[in-house]
């Protein structure tokens, strides 16, 4: 039996593992197949404090590995496709095992929802972005669309003009989800435009994104569009599917937390993206990663272990 | 006029420089030293990112990061913070700044013995961290000088790792939460030390040993010892506030789960905080919170639109 089993390998899951590693829990991590999280699809991180020149979000995934196995960290690269939290030991199960666990932090992040075509996963990180807040800054000066008609996307929109040029919100409807308050605000700034029954058939360039084919669903007709960087607004979806019925979710499907990293079961807890759908920041999840670690530490020096 | 002043010089005060100027703020940060906490650390290994680091190089390169996307920095001791109308006045070296909001990062002080021979072992043995430097004394002998729960807490983190551990009490016993107490002592190599006090720290370069009173007989003696974490609390000094904010009983700024304080338009990060938990990550982590949460206060009042999440559209949508 682990002493402590990580689920989920971005910023929250390694800091967990470092500190837990640092106490002797001899921590296993199962880092999932396509580990690192969403900085794995970054490319520049300038706003990870202690890198003054920037980091390639991938890079960065990989030293805080290296850190983790450079203190007993077990890493594993297999997805967790079910748990039960119901009895002690808990108990988790990967595509060919099972393991069994004192403790469980839970830091499997979540997903920015994308539109789902060829052309997009070719140039994310490449002109394509699901994060104003990390991606903005390099779009100074040029002309930018963003994709979604949620109080998100309006957010986005907004935050944008501090260093676009011009900024096109295209909405696939004639309805908006966000509220009113906020698409009034949007359409009063006269960086914004704002289109409606607009969806992007194809994402066009060659190394890097240079336009975007715009279909106008009413009338049926196509048109290409120059622009230099597009944002998915479309929300984002927490990675919590094998946890419903075993622990606290909300309606959207977060993780509720208790206390800081405690969640509705004892002895397990949680950090990261997977419980934050406001700040998530990769440094704001490794704090909150260390904060897990340290209350499991706690938890299994309470001789829960 | 800046948009936000932060106040501190370490971790969190220049993290939280990173994301306020990053998102277009005009930023200035005023501390009185470049560091603070992490001056007493000369090899952080805990620092998600960076395999080993000073702690001044650390904390100089998250300024050097901060100044890069515009924030200005400024070496002086605020003596007073004044609320006035839709402004906040901030006095520092007897001249005076003006913000719409603040960030409160001015961190803590970890309490000293003030035993002589303490301040020159500072950083050399005498350790007042036990989650950073515990895992640095293994198979080494370490006394755990304290009080409470917090040096039972510290007495648990070296024992996986140290030779021997002394608990070192005034009483006859190390008063603490009963479940913490009975973990402790069934470690076979912890070992409680009744009725001392500690005189005199000596070594050269590095703790060798400690002198010690038995309180009983009246004896002196030495005890050799590699490491002695000092497990005493903190101080926040927060006087210069003047209550503008309220505080606990620690005088440690009470915050909520966005960093916000109980005055309007002033945040608070890093060790400051009435959080538990203190590690130079963390601090970064609620820093760039705070940071982001004064961004959405500030744009709420002009009018803009601030942050939103997923969960506020499904509130709405209920």
């Amino acid at each position: 039996m682990h002493k402590l089993i990580i689920i989920g390998s971005g910023p929250a899951g390694l800091t967990a593992a470092l500190y837990a590693a640092r106490a002797n829990l001899k921590p296993l991590v199962l880092a999932g197949l396509t580990y690192g999280g969403q900085l794995m699809i970054t490319t520049e991180v300038e706003n990870y404090p202690g890198f003054p020149e920037g980091i390639q979000g991938p890079e960065l995934m990989q030293k805080m590995i290296e850190q983790a196995e450079r203190f007993g960290a077990e890493i594993v690269y297999d997805d967790v496709s079910k748990v039960d939290f119901s009895q002690k030991p808990f108990k988790l199960w990967t595509s060919d095992k099972e393991y069994e666990a004192a403790s469980v932090i839970i830091a499997t992040g979540a997903s920015s929802m994308w539109l789902g075509l060829p052309s997009e996963e070719k140039f994310r990180g490449k002109g394509i972005s699901a994060c104003a807040t990390c991606d903005g800054f390099f779009f100074k000066e040029k002309d930018i669309i963003v994709v979604g008609g949620g109080d998100a996307a309006m957010e986005e929109a907004s935050y944008l003009t501090k260093f676009a040029k011009k900024v096109t919100i295209l909405n696939r409807s004639e309805n908006f989800r966000a509220s009113k308050i906020m698409l009034d605000r949007v359409k009063a700034n006269p960086k914004i435009s704002v289109e409606t029954n607009k969806v992007i058939e194809e994402f066009l360039g060659d190394q890097k994104l240079t336009g975007v084919k715009v279909k106008d669903v009413v009338t049926g007709t196509s048109e290409d569009r120059v622009i230099e960087g597009a944002f998915i607004a479309i929300g984002h979806k927490p990675n919590t599917d094998i946890f419903k019925g075993q622990i606290e979710l909300d309606v959207k499907g977060y993780i509720v937390p208790k206390d800081q990293t405690l969640t509705s079961v004892e002895g397990v807890f949680v950090a990261g993206d997977v419980r934050d759908h406001r700040y998530r920041q990769g440094v704001t999840a490794a704090g909150m990663g260390c904060m897990a670690a340290l209350d499991a530490e706690k938890y299994l020096g309470m001789d829960h272990g | 006029m800046y948009d936000v002043i932060i106040i501190g010089g370490g971790v969190a005060a220049f993290t939280a420089g990173i994301f306020t100027s990053r998102r277009g703020l005009k930023t200035l940060i005023i501390g009185k030293d470049i560091a603070g906490q992490a001056n007493y650390t000369d090899a952080i290994e805990n620092y998600p990112g960076l395999q080993e680091v000073g702690g001044f190089e650390l904390v100089s390169s998250i300024r050097q990061q901060a100044e890069n996307f515009g924030a200005e920095f400024l070496i002086a001791e605020v003596s007073k913070v004044k609320a006035v109308a839709d402004e906040f006045i901030v006095t520092a070296f007897d001249k005076q700044y003006k913000a719409q909001s603040l960030i409160l990062a001015y961190g803590k002080t970890p309490k000293d013995l003030g035993v002589p021979g303490e301040a020159e072992l500072k950083g050399k043995g005498v350790t007042y961290c036990a989650t950073c430097d515990g895992p640095l004394f293994k198979n080494k002998v370490v006394a755990v000088a304290g009080i409470g729960d917090i040096a039972a807490e510290a007495g648990l983190i070296c024992a996986p790792f140290a030779k021997q551990v002394f608990i070192l009490s005034k009483t006859d016993r190390l008063i603490c939460h009963p479940a913490l107490n009975k973990a402790l002592f069934r470690k076979k190599n912890v070992k409680l030390l009744p009725f001392v006090q500690i005189q005199q720290l000596i070594g050269e370069g590095k703790l060798e040993k400690m002198q010690i009173l038995d309180l009983k007989s009246g004896h002196q003696m030495e005890l050799d010892v590699d490491g002695l974490l000092v497990e005493l609390g903190y101080v926040v000094d927060s006087n210069f506030l003047q209550n503008i904010v309220k505080l606990d009983e620690q005088e440690q700024i009470i915050v909520n789960a966005d960093q916000a304080t109980s005055y309007s338009g002033i945040f608070a990060c890093g060790d400051a905080i009435n959080s538990s938990y203190k590690q130079a990550v963390i601090s970064a982590g609620n820093a760039a919170t705070a940071a982001l949460a004064c961004y959405d206060w500030l744009m709420r009042r002009q009018g803009g639109i601030g942050l939103t999440s997923d969960w506020n559209q499904i509130k709405r949508l209920k």
